[in-house]
Parts: C-alpha cells; structure tokens; sequence
C-alpha cells in the first residue's frame, strides 16, 4: 500500500488521532479510560441514528426527517410507559413501530410519488413533529421504570449498555450493507438509479427498505435517549437532524449516492464528539461550540475533497 | 406545458395548485374565524410575515441554482446583533450601522458561494457549516445576552409607516421587485436558471458559473442582512437567538411556492408560497387553536400541499 492509498483510505481516522493528540496534550485528563468511554457513550446514540442517514445517503437521498421520527418515538415510548399500565417492551416495540411507519411513508413518498427525498422527508419532519405534539401536549413525560432505564444506563461487563447496542447496530449495518443482496442494491441505486432499474432492480422496494430502516434506527436512538435521560420532551430529537447529515459526509459518505459505508460515519460522529467534549474539558464556554462545530464541518468535508483531488 | 392560449379550461390548468388550495383555505378561515377576513388583520399579517418574505426572496434565487440555504435565518440574527452593537457600544450612526448589516449579510453569503464554488462542498454541508459559524458568533460575541439601547429611531424602519402601510411591508415589496426584476429581466437571471438546468453549458459558453454562483449566495445574503434591519427595528433589541428555524420555514415557502426542483421556480410563486404558510399560522392563530395543535396541523397540511401540486403538475417535470 503506497502512502497515497493509505492517507485516502485513512484520512478521517488520521484527523481524529490528531484531533485526540492535541487535545490529550492541552488536557491529560482527556486520555482517562473513564473518559474516553464517556465520550462513546454520548456518541452512541448519535452513530445508531446517523446509521440510519448514511444509508439514504448511499441512494442518493436524504431523510430530513430523522430528528422528528427520534421525538416522536421518544414520545410514544414516554406515552405507553407513563399514561399506559403495559409493560415496558411494548413501549420499545410501539416506538420502533412508529420508527419504521414513517419511513415507510417517507419511502413510499420517494418510490411511488417520486417526490424528491429532501421535500418528501422535509414533509415527514412536520408530520412527525405534529403528531408528537398531539400526542404529547404540553407536558412532558418522565419517571420511567428501572427496567426500561438500563437500556440508556446499565453497565454489562463493565461497558455501557448504549455502546453495546451501538457496536451491535454498527457490526449488523457493516455487514448488511457488505454481503446482503439487498445493501449491495443499494450502493447501485445510489451509483446509478436507471442503470439499477435495467439490471431488474425493483428500485422501489429497494429505496423504501431504506427509508424504513433509516426509520428503524432513529426510533432506536429514540429510545436509548429516553432510558437515558429518563424523561422526554418535544425538542428531544431535533438536535440530531444535522450532525446525522453532517457526520456520515465528514466519514466520506458520498452525497449523491453508491459511495461510503458505516465506518466513516463511526469516525465523524466520533470527531464532533471528541470537539464537544474536549471544549468542555478546556472550559471554552458553550456559546462557541456551535461556532466550532460548523468550522470543523467545512474543514473536514473539504480535506476530503481535496485528499480526494490529489490522489486522483 | 404547451397549450393552445384562449380557451378557459387550459387558462385555469396555468394556475399552480398551491393558489386553489390556498384559496380554499383563505374560503374556510373566513367562515370560521370571522376575525380574519379583515383589512387589519390581513396588513398585520403582511407586517409580521414581511421577514419570512425577504428572507425567501434570497433563498428562491439560490433554491433555482439547485443549492439549499440553510444559513439565513442564523446570517440574519447575526447581521442583526453586529448592526445593534454598532448603534448601541461602539455609537455608530444609524446609516453606516444598516450598511453594516447589509455587509455582514453579504459577507456571509460569500463565505457560502466560497464554500461551495472554491472547496467543492455540497451546498446543503457548506450553509450549515456557515449555520453554524454565524449562530456561534452572534451567540458569543455579547456572552449570549440581547442587546439593547438602540436608537429611537430605527424602530421606524420595523413600526413606522410610509404612506399609511406599514414599513416591512414595503420592504418586503421592495425585495420581491429586487428579485422578480433580477429573475426575469436580466441576462443574470438567464445565469441564474442556466446553473440550475445545466450548469456544465453554461460553463462551456465560457461564462465564469462559479462566480455567478458564488453571487447568488451573496444575494441571498444582502436579504438576510435586509431582514435584519426590519427584525432589530421591530423588536427594538438583537436576541442572539431570533432567526433559529427561519431557514427551514424559508425552504417550504419556496417549495411550495413551485420550486420543485434545480432550474424551477419563480420570484411570484414563492410570494404565494410565502403566503400559504402566512395564512396557515395567522387563521389557526385567530381561530385560537392552541400551539402544540398548530403545530400538529401545519405539517400535515403543507405535506399534502405539496404532494398534491407535485402530483398535480406531473412531478418535477425532469
């Protein structure tokens, strides 16, 4: 392997080792193991959630409305373990329900309307926005049982239960994507809709799968933030929107479609997270980190272009 | 879209179905919330939504380049506190205090254009990469307080009237005839439509497309920096926090508005689609539905707007 294919094949790794070394260097507490499992703890849900985003992503679409499907299965699993006297897997199986009810309507929005995914999905935002606030009112729910409540802060062999399901979500998207009929269509659709729909792909299926799964994960990030917080409220998802779009890109996935995969979303959401946090430990007030967060965005999306450009 | 001219029934068909649904709507406010088919409240809508106007009159030009602005509402809320900390701390007068807003609005815009014709970054990433930027300033550069102590008189530019109408409102008129004039009777209005239809002709005719490119974001800019002026006139302060969300309401306007797709849409279509989410929010208002209900009701119906006008006129007509 020359340098070249090395520094393609690794530069967002390369950036967040980088980006850890300055940081352990400003601050020796950042290298602690209690820290360093903090911080993938906080990215968890934020990868299993831009998961889902990287495959829309890879047909060439968009799914604007993952920050609204996270409430709204937040909400709905709030509702079932707080207004309702069932037990609290069924909170966890109506959440995912609701997860994968969107998608499939955003899906069918995008397959069968031919509506372009940021309108049909943009849609889908208000939708699902609009139905957690029916669902809701005014008041937020919160106190949820201990069992429910692991899932967001259990300990299992000493890891966190989210970095579990996070690494389980991670390792079956890898190889669903890598060694199954249906993830192999969609890095063709993504590449080439027309050439796809030729070869006998059923575009359509192929692209609401996608929109259910993307559907599936949100409400599963859904769901570890509620156990976690213990409480949910109707501005819980929103801030997931654009580091879902933003860390699968920074992690080289494509925009257009067929190029990119779970791995680089793992290493992007990672490297917005080890900037939040690092800004934490060096004291740098909260007003600035969006500042900085928008900054690094641009940088790293265009390091990628540009290592791009060179080795081309 | 080629009819034969004249007869009736091709007549109507020319009229985007966004108007029938709108009319329909405007039919049921008026018979149910009596309060709203008034002259008052109709120039109080026009007054409140005239921020919402500017704003899309910049994002429609970029919208038609097949770019997505997502910074304006943030570009906004900082060209707003830099022009209210040039009146109030630094004591600037009030001229060279808007022309500082129109500045920052439009350096903001070419931070975008950079961004997206310079470092090759997808339009979506580059805006909310400049989001981002701009939210973070205006929230550090005063601690994340609201500045206040501005003149008295720049609340005319967002209270005052001319004529008997209100002032946003006829900056809002004066920003749509911006827009329809740049759009319709000038050769960069021809750029414009080209980057969105085919961009790689336009850049074989020889013409510099990135610079044009780059322009439409500043443009877009300069009305984030004009809704700036008639935010802080209003308001009577700069809250470092007053343009969060303006961007996506922005993008449905212009959606709704006919802007379906890259090289599509129109300065008069986004006034009504403007309009569409104006009525929408201002009757639910007057008929005194709660918010969280509101909010429950405008996305549905702009979901069904939308896919109705898409199925209606034959897609995105690609």
């Amino acid at each position: 392997m020359t340098l070249k294919s090395f520094l393609l094949r690794f530069s967002r790794l390369l950036a967040l080792v980088l980006l850890s070394m300055v940081v352990a260097v400003l601050n020796p507490n950042f290298l602690k193991i209690s820290n360093l499992i903090n911080i993938v703890r906080q990215a968890s849900p934020q990868i299993i959630i831009s998961a889902g985003m990287t495959i829309v992503l890879l047909t060439g679409g968009i799914d604007l409305s993952i920050g609204s499907v996270v409430t709204l299965a937040s909400i709905i699993a709030g509702y079932v373990l707080t207004q309702t006297k069932l037990h609290w897997s069924i909170a966890i199986v109506s959440a995912l329900g609701s997860g994968l009810l969107c998608g499939l309507v955003s899906g069918i929005l995008v397959a069968k309307v031919k509506l372009p995914s940021a309108i049909a999905t943009y849609g889908m935002l208000w939708v699902g926005r609009g139905l957690a606030f029916a669902i809701m009112g005014a008041f937020p729910y919160f106190g949820f049982p201990n069992a429910f409540r692991y899932i967001g802060r259990g300990i299992l062999l000493g890891i966190p239960v989210p970095i579990w399901i996070m690494v389980a979500v991670a390792l079956v998207v890898y190889l669903f994507l890598k060694y199954t009929t249906l993830g192999k269509s969609i890095y063709a659709v993504g590449a080439n809709p027309y050439a796809a729909k030729a070869s006998g792909l059923r575009v359509d299926r192929i692209l609401i799968y996608t929109y259910m799964l993307s559907g599936l994960l949100a409400a599963l990030g859904g769901i570890i933030l509620t156990a976690r917080l213990n409480a949910v409220d109707q501005d819980i998802g929103a801030p997931f929107l654009l580091p879902a779009i933003a860390s699968p890109v920074m992690g080289g996935t494509s925009m257009t479609g067929g190029r990119g995969g779970i791995g680089g979303t793992i290493i992007g959401t990672l490297i917005m997270t080890v900037l939040v946090n690092a800004m934490n430990l060096l004291r740098i007030s909260s007003l600035w980190q969006q500042f900085a967060i928008g900054l690094v965005v641009v940088l790293a999306v265009w390091l990628d272009m540009w290592i791009k450009k060179k080795t081309a | 879209m080629q009819m034969s001219p004249g007869s009736r029934k091709t007549l109507l068909r020319q009229v985007p179905t966004v108007v029938w649904v709108l009319l329909g709507m405007i039919l049921f406010f008026a018979r149910f919330a009596p309060a709203f088919f008034t002259l008052k409240n109709a120039v109080n809508l026009l007054t409140q939504g005239s921020i919402l106007m500017i704003l899309c009159m910049g994002v429609i030009v970029v919208k038609i380049t097949g770019g997505i602005e997502l910074s304006v509402g943030a570009v906004m809320t900082l060209a707003g506190m830099v022009m209210a900390w040039a009146l109030a701390y630094a004591k600037l007068p009030i001229p060279v205090a808007l022309l500082l807003s129109l500045i920052v609005g439009g350096l903001c815009g070419l931070l975008n254009g950079f961004f997206v014709t310079k470092m090759d970054i997808p339009s979506f990433i580059a805006t909310l990469g400049t989001q981002g930027i701009a939210a973070g300033i205006s929230l550090g550069m005063n601690n994340g307080n609201v500045i206040w102590g501005l003149p008295a008189s720049i609340g005319y530019l967002g209270n005052g009237t001319f004529l008997h109408l209100p002032v946003p409102m006829w900056l809002s008129v004066l920003a749509f005839l911006c827009s329809f004039t740049l759009l319709n009777f000038t050769p960069f209005g021809v750029y414009v439509y080209a980057l969105g239809g085919n961009e790689q002709a336009l850049v074989l005719t020889g013409k510099p497309a990135w610079w044009y490119k780059t322009l439409v974001y500043v443009y877009a800019g300069l009305m984030a920096g004009l809704a700036a002026i008639v935010i802080t006139g209003r308001n009577m302060c700069a809250q470092p926090t007053v343009g969060l969300g303006m961007e996506f309401e922005a993008f449905s306007a212009v959606v709704l508005g006919g802007s379906f797709a890259a090289g599509r849409g129109t300065a008069i279509g986004t006034v009504i689609g403007v309009l569409f989410i104006l009525i929408l929010r201002n009757g639910l208002n007057v008929m005194g539905i709660p918010t969280y209900i509101q909010l429950a009701i405008i996305g549905p119906v702009l979901i069904g707007a939308i896919v109705l006008s898409v199925l209606v006129e034959g897609g995105a007509q690609k």
